[in-house]
């Protein structure tokens, strides 16, 4: 469905995501993982070209076997919302706060085909806010997003993003701005859409708990290149990179045990010297971790690593 | 020896049209030395508590006791100040961005007149260093720092005039995880080297329990449940606790994970129990009448149906 190939994304002169390759199948859910300032949603935010700052300085996008890379302004902004659709961190912030919630399921449909009926938009809406779960639908579609709390925003957003019925669905940080029991409805929800419309995920977060739950697949990144990819199961149960160990160790758990933060501080993107870019901080790294890339390691099949001592 | 003592707090947020009752009574006490972890959803009343005894905020009735001193009156301020500090969920918006992160961290003192000019700079340049950020730093503007450094300046400007209580209002909710225990274990030193006490306010009820000894969970204004922390994560007594407890998103389980499922249950809102609407097992007992605390061993729990024993 989605094929990245030695991706690499600059803010002018900043390399800040390095030959990113990653994968997504279709109905598959892929979640990448990584501290704050990994690069990670810029990795996401390049699949729609969305950030008008960064640019594009190496590899490419393949999307249903096109070059997203290649695609003009007008393509691009043909896929945005019908194919491939987004959801983001504060989806609130994302909506329109002059409009109502019932215009903005409208308006989804009505700029990919301009013939679309009011309608029969909401008609549509509705049925996939019962299938959601989500109640009220009237109410709803009356008040505007700044009327309805920060998890019923974000369901709102996902039913918004499969008004189109796209082949995938790209999200930044869903869950990271709700409590725990908002975050454990929209997990569902996600899981839901996955499982009715065999639609594709692309999901950047930094909980492991939502990678734990949500995914068949993760990518941990670290200082904009993958460093461990693989079945979520396996990366979880038999982490391999120094970095997936220390940041699962960082989690905290119910048991009250304190949980084990990572010495150090993630790298900065200004200056980029050659080897490996968790050598600073790692606990095993030799001399040659600050000289060479780390090679690509096969742990199992579909279980990659980058690291030299794996 | 206790540290604060809270009673009966109520606070109503008065609209035009309507009146949001965010905080309906609440009781709790922090000892010297303690954590107290204060968990609940969006909108339970969280940030209102704790604005209130910070007196960021203005309550409608009842008495709030700090060091010996009640602070509820108007003159209260100053003799909050120097004792009391609070660390906020968006550090970026706490600091004055046209300050460098020294100037910021000494800020913290400024009007308390403890220390001399260059004792200031020392003991600033001290903090900074204690809580996990380079010396160099210091002179960097805040806006250049990363959210967790940032939190970081954000914890050495509460510690500057060595406060007794710090009110941690949802302050790693915003950083990811290997920060998150970096901010912990910084707190769990303090704790121990300093006897410094803590209100911890957070929704993630994994990272309360590594860091609590007490905690108590609100519900909708109210505290539902209020006990050791081991107690009440291991065997929550109240119904809406169990939920809380439920939808935490397991890391390390062998196998399917299950996502919670939320039993839309939705009855009309009665005058009893706030939870009663979308509690699995209320009967008409609930919907009648208010609930009153029922102690079990160190824990008490707001809800009729601990009465003997059920739940």
């Amino acid at each position: 469905m989605l094929d990245i190939k030695n991706l690499s994304v600059s803010y002018g002169k900043t390399r800040v995501v390095r030959n990113l390759s990653l994968k997504v199948n279709t109905g598959e859910i892929v979640c990448i993982v990584g501290e704050s300032g990994c690069g990670k949603s810029t990795a996401l935010k390049s699949v729609l070209m969305l950030d008008k700052n960064a640019s594009i300085s190496g590899g490419e996008i393949l999307f249903d076997n096109k070059d997203i890379t290649k695609l003009k302004t007008e393509e691009i902004r043909h896929l945005r919302g019908s194919e491939i659709a987004m959801i983001f961190q504060n989806s609130y912030l994302s909506m329109n706060p002059t409009k109502t919630i019932g215009h903005l399921f409208y308006e989804t449909v009505k700029v990919h085909n301009k013939k679309a009926k009011k309608n029969q938009c909401l008609e549509k809406a509705e049925e996939i806010m019962k299938k959601l779960r989500l109640w009220e639908t009237e109410r709803i579609f009356s008040s505007y997003p700044f009327e309805l709390s920060g998890g019923m925003c974000q369901r709102i957003a996902i039913a918004a993003a499969m008004m189109n019925d796209p082949k995938l669905i790209l999200a930044d940080e869903p869950t990271s701005a709700l409590d725990v029991t908002a975050q454990a409805e929209v997990i569902r929800l996600l899981k839901y859409v996955k499982d009715n419309y065999n639609t594709s995920m692309l999901i950047v977060t930094h909980n492991m708990g939502v990678v734990a739950n949500l995914s068949d697949k993760a990518a941990v990144m670290y200082g904009g290149s993958i460093a461990e990819f693989g079945d979520t199961w396996d990366i979880i149960n038999n982490p391999a990179h120094p970095y997936t160990k220390a940041l699962i160790k960082a989690v905290p758990e119910m048991n009250g045990k304190v949980p084990e933060g990572i010495e150090g501080l993630p790298p900065e993107f200004s200056d980029e010297k050659g080897g490996c870019p968790f050598a600073p901080r790692c606990y095993s790294a030799k001399d040659i971790c600050y000289k060479n890339s780390p090679e690509k390691h096969v742990v199992s099949k579909e279980h990659i690593v980058y690291c030299n001592f794996c | 020896m206790c540290l604060l003592k809270v009673t009966g707090l109520t606070k109503t947020y008065k609209n035009k049209k309507t009146n949001i009752r965010a905080v309906k009574g609440i009781d709790l006490s922090i000892n010297e030395g303690e954590c107290l972890g204060l968990v609940g959803e969006s909108g339970c009343g969280k940030s209102t508590t704790a604005e209130i005894i910070a007196r960021l905020i203005k309550e409608d009735s009842g008495t709030i006791v700090f060091n010996g001193t009640e602070i509820t009156d108007d003159k209260r301020l100053k003799c909050v100040g120097k004792d009391l500090q609070m660390v906020f969920q968006n550090p970026k918006d706490s600091f004055d961005p046209k300050y460098s992160l020294l100037e910021s961290v000494m800020m913290g003192a400024c009007s308390y007149n403890i220390y001399s000019k260059s004792q200031l700079r020392q003991k600033a340049l001290e903090l900074i260093r204690y809580v996990g950020l380079k010396e160099s730093y210091s002179n960097r503007n805040i806006y250049n720092l990363s959210g967790g450094e940032c939190q970081k300046a954000s914890i050495a400007r509460a510690l500057i005039c060595s406060p007794k209580l710090i009110i941690f209002d949802e302050a790693t909710s915003a950083l990811d995880v290997s920060v998150q225990a970096q901010i912990i274990e910084l707190m769990l030193r303090l704790k121990k080297e300093n006897k410094m006490s803590f209100l911890f306010i957070t929704h993630d009820l994994a990272l309360a329990s590594s860091v609590c000894d007490n905690i108590a969970v609100m519900y909708s204004g109210r505290i539902v449940e209020y006990g050791p922390c081991r107690d009440v994560l291991s065997l929550p007594k109240h119904p809406y606790t169990k939920q809380l407890i439920l939808s935490v998103l397991p890391v390390k389980t062998q196998g399917e994970f299950k996502t919670p499922e939320f039993k839309a249950v939705r009855k009309e809102k009665g005058g009893g129990c706030d939870y009663f609407p979308f509690c699995p097992k209320a009967d008409d007992k609930c919907a009648a009448l208010m609930p009153e605390f029922v102690k079990h061993n160190k824990t008490k729990v707001l809800c009729w149906l601990n009465e003997n024993n059920e739940v």
